[in-house]
């Protein structure tokens, strides 16, 4: 049986999968609070299904983009649990696991970044699973409408609500909104995506880290300073 | 029993196992000390990622160095609070998930509580009631540890603003020197005459024990101006000697006022600022005196590890004290 975890949202989580199925899941809007409230949910939800935390054989941990600190939540968890159980553990892309929650032939997931940006990532469905067209980036919305086919193209993830507007307007149509339920990284899509490496072992600790895709802003700084006295 | 801890709550990553009645089995420290220094203090994002990356094998190694499976393993306890949010998490989550899934006991620490109980590792109790000086970079208090089970820890006094060690780093760049503060201060004072410079005795008017060393900090600044000013090159060794001396002569008499105050039995001092020399050996010399009984561990469980955390966890555990796995990092926890 494998665990499903994704802290990267404002929106906790978690799933138990085994032999092609989702057996039961769990999800909470928990702002700040994921790491309160994970082990309290995980243990009812295998209360529910009359089942015992060493039945579960690998974990599959959601990696972001989103929330630093979130994120980082969801690996440590994962990280002790497997540690403790000696377990495989493997870390998805949570951007993936919201396309393939989309329902859709096409995701654009975005979520906020702050400071006028955000984090993007644009999938097209296959015959099986699905093609990165483009990777989780940190882009601004007039770059993104750049990057982006000029076919129609479904918006979902955790910024949809906030910025499909902007983007809207920024592109001037060929866009449509997915339902708001669908945007949330479900641990129900994350654990078969991370199945086959959990099979294969699981992912080293050094490979399951968070999708930052920005340096901390200490080193920003740093690196803008350096380059300054150098262009001087 | 034999208790895990983990500690993660500024910019040590550490992993240590501790049996309950403070045998130290393994201690180890994963120090974030380079990674912070070019920005001459430690950025809280860049401690939370490298706590994220180094946890897992610090953990490990310290279950490999102490001999020990999961099995040999009777209690968990992580550092709650205070300490920076992200990085408090980051060790916090690691724990309650390993205690969890082994149906182990887990236990949260109080951070100074760790640092009081550093003083016990692999050494017998110290008589009770006793004050003990918890001197870092993020603390600078005192506080009268009476018997009881679990011990009893009465706040004395603590910092008004800058704690000890952040005076030190921020004085240390007055005059140019790196980062951390302590040891260069420390290196550059070296055998120096203190006493060329006066600088105020940090007193409360109110005769409190509270501790206050911005204004200390601001004479530093007021004499390095001044200097500038006149085109004059400073002594930086000197004002540093100053400085230490100060700084030092303080924290001894409010330490020693607070051992008469309340009859204590013995004198402590731990965190990291317990590695200058100075302050140790003085603070020695002058317990001596008085024939009061003076202990300071070894400087690597002055300095934050996860061994102090072990046994304040292992106590409480023992005791049969259990945190909740809602547990939540406090930042700013008290003790």
């Amino acid at each position: 049986m494998i665990l499903g975890l994704d802290t990267s949202s404002a929106r906790l989580s978690l799933a138990l999968w085994e032999q092609g199925r989702i057996l039961e899941e769990h999800a909470q809007f928990s702002d700040r609070r994921h790491n309160e409230i994970i082990l309290p949910a995980l243990e009812s939800l295998l209360f529910k299904i009359n089942r015992v935390p060493r039945d579960i054989s690998g974990i599959v941990v959601g990696l972001g983009p989103g929330s630093f600190t979130g994120v980082r939540v969801g690996i440590a968890t994962a990280q002790g649990l497997g540690q403790s159980m000696g377990i495989p553990v493997a870390g998805v892309s949570s951007f993936l696991a919201v396309a393939a929650g989309s329902r859709s032939n096409t995701a654009l997931v975005i979520a906020d970044a702050r400071q006028k940006m955000l984090y993007a990532a644009f999938y097209r469905k296959k015959e099986y699973g699905w093609e990165t067209v483009m990777p989780e980036t940190l882009i601004s919305i007039p770059d993104l409408v750049k990057q982006l086919p000029a076919t129609a193209v479904n918006v979902t993830g955790p910024g949809a609500q906030e910025f499909f507007e902007a983007l809207f307007r920024a592109r001037g149509g060929e866009l449509h909104l997915l339902p708001q339920e669908r945007h949330w990284p479900g641990a129900g899509e994350l654990a078969p995506l991370g199945e086959e490496r959990i099979l294969a072992g699981g992912m080293s600790w050094e490979d399951i880290m968070p999708l930052y895709l920005r340096r901390t802003q200490a080193e920003e700084v740093r690196a803008r300073r350096k380059a300054e006295q150098g262009g001087a | 029993m034999n208790v895990l801890g983990i500690e993660t709550s500024c910019d040590e990553t550490a992993a240590a196992v501790v049996t309950a009645s403070g045998e130290v089995l393994s201690s180890i420290v994963a120090s974030q000390l380079k990674l912070h220094a070019p920005y001459g203090g430690i950025v809280p994002e860049i401690a939370s990622r490298q706590h994220l990356r180094d946890l897992p094998r610090t953990a490990s190694e310290a279950m490999r160095r102490a001999g020990m499976e999961w099995r040999d393993i009777q209690g968990v306890a992580a550092t709650c609070g205070p300490g920076l949010m992200g990085a408090l998490m980051i060790g916090l989550s690691w724990a309650k998930a390993a205690a969890w899934a082994r149906a182990l006991p887990f236990i949260g620490v109080n951070h100074l509580e760790g640092h009081l109980a550093a003083v016990e590792l692999n050494q017998a109790p110290l008589p009770r009631p006793f004050v003990g000086l918890v001197a870092s970079g993020g603390h600078t208090s005192l506080y009268l540890v009476a018997a009881g089970q679990p011990a009893h820890y009465s706040l004395l006094a603590s910092t008004r603003d800058d704690a000890v060690g952040e005076a030190f780093d921020k004085v240390a760049k007055l005059l140019g020197l790196s980062y951390p503060g302590g040891p260069a201060i420390e290196r550059i004072a070296g055998k120096r005459e203190p006493d060329k410079i006066k600088f105020p005795q940090p007193r409360m008017k109110d005769g409190s024990l509270a501790f206050s060393y911005s204004g200390l900090k601001t004479a530093v600044r007021y004499l390095v101006d001044k200097a500038r000013q006149r085109g004059e090159k400073i002594d930086s060794a000197e004002v540093a000697a100053a400085f230490q001396q100060a700084v030092i002569k303080d924290l001894i008499h409010k330490s020693l006022k607070a051992v008469k105050q309340h009859d204590a039995r013995a004198l402590a001092l731990t965190g990291g600022v317990a590695a200058n020399r100075f302050l140790r050996q003085t603070l020695a010399a002058e317990a001596e005196k008085i024939s009061l009984p003076f202990y300071c561990p070894p400087i690597e469980w002055c300095t934050d590890n996860a061994a102090m955390i072990a046994l304040a966890g292992a106590r409480r555990l023992s005791l049969g004290e259990r945190s909740a796995w809602d547990l939540p990092a406090v930042p700013n926890l008290q003790l």
